[in-house]
């Protein structure tokens, strides 16, 4: 009970750094703190990490506010909207209703997560089934990159190429590797997503300008609230659904809850509209929630951040199922309720001293994460494979390719390298359940 | 606030990397019985039930990664690790870099088990006992079935065709990625049986009262008496296998193997602890004496019968 309540309140504090600091999202704040989360048992790692999601949700909110900058990709609408209103006085107000939105957004999700496991308590996907679904999920993440057909399917290639080296599979001993011993432990994805996800992320990040904040308007709360209500319900709605949509998720979840509510605001529609603000930020709480359950249901990460929460899963030999789903909602709402409260109260009533933890220039911070990840990534190699100058050659390698690509969106190959293994294990274990391959 | 985060940030770091653990490596899958009690291992340690020994599970995936692992260990570290008679048998035969033979001669055992493996089959919807219109022993001689292994090397192959020799019937072997991944298979109904762990079958028997043992390899109490043994049923004493799986301390320094099997030894005797539950639960048979347990190497083994 004390330690998920300490993994809750450890994962909100994170959160607050990823809604707030742009460069840090969740990948960079998990891949940093991957090896101090190798520690945390199953339960504790999963609250860990939707306390997170949580409150970079609705700490993203602040700086795209006050700042006009996305602290989380999924702030983008905040930015346009809420910069505008911040300008005109009206900030504060738009802190409490994303605030409060968000923290029905987070409920709602939680209800629908547990309301879909309940419906899918029986299914038992076979081998070809577990395939045949992560192929469409592993499909789909094309759809979301703005890169060329050809260099994603370039891509998706090398990933299962890369899965096969040192793969042992059923077999159980390693195979392609080239008789050199340090590829027969297989290309662990881990130093290849912190440079080419996390460092890009980092790298690519923009500076804080000078920005002043403006004198805040009063405004009645409650009756903002009502007068918004039908906004929170379509965010909660639309969040929910959108959540679940591979490697876009809360992203998804944001724009299309506002696009939605443009559409619906048509006819009064002006820059600096309060619904939509609403709505979108509404969403991306109630799809940071809905998109934990392919993870907790099927074992499928959809994010580069719960690809890293799975692999930590995995090493606790802890095993998807509609029961990671209720255990989360029944066993531990009231830790997600308190910790939601207490970032909803932070972010109403502290937003402007939290503004400061921004950093005006990012260049040391990027460095620092840079050499954290270093460090991280040779620890990791080291221990789980016996080569770290391996894993840390394979992050600096990748590290540079993301510097030097920068339009490259390299989530589908992340995704094709951690569902590579498993995909393969369901390929040939088909083989053998139809007698193709095997005795 | 920005010094508040950076002494918290600090303090998370340095408690994990000034920290004084011992690598135990789990030389198995990550869904598999030896990761799981690697990792209860772990919480009793951190509880402080072993003393001021911590223990830190790294777990590579498989036997062969784990193994290659230890093999990296500084020379004269302390670490623990596990045994398992089949693994040894594999990698003996394979004599392959990447699957190392890792030789336990000086090493302190901590505790053994010796698993049987049971053959588990679905019973149609009909609770745990073999009725009518379940899958019934003497099908495997009629039907041709899908028979689910957690590995398929050599080892597990030759068992398969051994025992369809016996049958008198040409059975698919299925072998599975890891002991888990078998019991998805079987959840799935994607082969009609498995040769699988007593642990598995309760995991079975958790997401539906609708398995059950036809046939076990060692008679040990788990299941009913009347349950027939594999060799005996078959007529082929030679059939049998069984897991020697032993925790290993490598480099024992202050009789860290003895603390940790006598704190083990009392937990289970008080149902208390992780280990101690885990145990008691899943029937499990433990060995705690350090004698014993060098001479149960010799007893057991794949290649033996």
């Amino acid at each position: 009970m004390y330690e998920l309540f300490l993994s809750a309140i450890a994962g909100s504090s994170v959160g607050i750094i990823c809604g707030m600091i742009p460069g840090v999202g969740m990948f960079v704040a998990t891949a940093v703190l991957y090896a101090l989360l190798m520690d945390f048992d199953p339960a504790a790692l999963i609250v860990f990490y939707t306390c997170m999601v949580c409150s970079a949700q609705y700490f993203g909110s602040i700086t795209a506010i006050y700042l006009g900058m996305p602290g989380e990709a999924s702030s983008y609408p905040a930015v346009i909207e809420g910069y505008s209103l911040s300008k005109k006085g009206q900030g504060q107000k738009s802190i409490y209703l994303t605030g409060i939105g968000s923290f029905i957004g987070t409920g709602f999700g939680l209800f629908f997560i547990a309301l879909l496991a309940l419906g899918g308590m029986n299914i038992v996907l076979t081998s070809v089934e577990r395939g045949i679904l992560f192929l469409l999920v592993g499909a789909s993440l094309v759809l979301t990159t703005n890169n060329k057909l050809i260099l994603d399917i370039s891509l998706i290639m090398l990933a299962v190429f890369l899965c096969h080296i040192g793969y042992s599979g059923n077999s159980n001993i390693p195979r392609f590797y080239f008789d050199m011993l340090f590829l027969s432990q297989g290309v662990h994805f881990f130093p290849i997503a912190a440079g080419l996800l996390s460092m890009k992320e980092v790298l690519h990040a923009e500076d804080v300008k000078n920005k002043k904040i403006i004198t805040e308007q009063n405004f009645k709360y409650l009756e903002e609230f009502i007068k918004h209500k039908y906004a929170i319900i379509r965010g909660s709605l639309i969040g929910g659904l959108a959540g679940m949509l591979p490697g876009l998720t809360t992203i998804a979840s944001a724009h299309m809850a506002y696009l939605a509510e443009q559409k619906i605001q048509e006819k009064t529609y002006k820059k600096g509209n309060t619904y939509c603000i609403t709505s979108s930020e509404t969403a991306n709480n109630a799809g940071s929630i809905s998109q934990l359950f392919p993870l907790l249901m099927f074992g499928i990460p959809i994010t580069g951040s719960e690809a890293i929460i799975w692999s930590l899963l995995d090493i606790k030999g802890w095993e998807n199922s509609p029961n990671e789903v209720i255990k989360l909602v029944t066993e531990h709402w009231y830790i997600l309720l308190t910790i939601n409260l207490i970032a909803l109260t932070l972010a109403i009533r502290f937003a402007r001293h939290f503004i400061k933890i921004v950093p005006k220039n990012a260049n040391l911070l990027k460095l620092i994460i840079f050499l954290i990840l270093c460090a991280v990534t040779y620890t990791v190699g080291e221990k789980l494979q016996g080569y770290g100058y391996f894993s840390l050659f394979c992050f600096v390698l990748t590290t540079l390719i993301a510097w030097k690509t920068p339009k490259v969106s390299y989530i589908p190959f992340i995704f094709w390298m951690v569902i590579g293994p498993i995909l393969l294990d369901s390929f040939y274990t088909a083989l053998m359940v139809h007698g193709i391959y095997g005795a | 606030m920005k010094k508040i985060l950076f002494a918290l940030v600090a303090v998370l770091f340095s408690t994990k990397v000034f920290a004084e653990t011992i690598p135990m490596i789990v030389t198995g899958s990550t869904g598999g019985g030896i990761n799981a009690f690697a990792q209860l291992m772990a919480k009793d340690s951190e509880a402080g039930r072993y003393g001021d020994i911590k223990l830190e599970p790294i777990v590579p995936g498989s036997a062969c990664k784990g193994f290659a692992v230890v093999g990296k260990q500084p020379a004269g570290s302390t670490f623990l690790t596990h045994y398992e008679n089949y693994y040894q048998l594999v990698s003996k035969l394979k004599n392959d870099p990447a699957c190392p033979y890792v030789s336990f001669e000086g090493a302190s055992p901590i505790v053994s088990k010796v698993g049987g493996l049971y053959l588990v089959v679905k019973t149609n919807g009909k609770g745990d006992n073999i009725t009518s219109n379940g899958l019934k022993i003497t099908d495997f001689a009629k039907k041709k079935l899908k028979i689910g292994y957690s590995g398929s090397s050599d080892v597990e192959k030759e068992w398969h065709k051994q025992m369809n020799a016996k049958w008198g019937s040409d059975h698919t072997f299925v072998g599975y990625n890891g002991s888990s991944k078998m019991r998805k298979g079987m959840a799935s109904e994607e082969v009609d049986a498995v040769w699988t762990s007593y642990r598995h079958f309760l995991r079975l028997q958790k997401i539906k009262k609708e398995y059950a043992i036809l046939l076990k390899t060692v008679d040990q109490g788990k299941v009913s008496k009347s349950t027939p043994t594999l060799g005996d049923y078959l007529g082929d004493p030679k059939l049998t296998r069984a897991w020697l799986s032993t925790w290993y301390v490598f480099n024992d320094k202050n009789g860290i193997a003895a603390t940790i099997a006598a704190s083990m030894k009392a937990d289970k005797a008080n149902n208390t602890g992780n280990i101690g539950k885990y145990a008691n639960d899943k029937k499990l048979e433990l060995e705690f004496d350090a004698e014993t347990q060098t001479s149960m190497e010799k007893a057991y083994g794949w290649d033996q019968y």
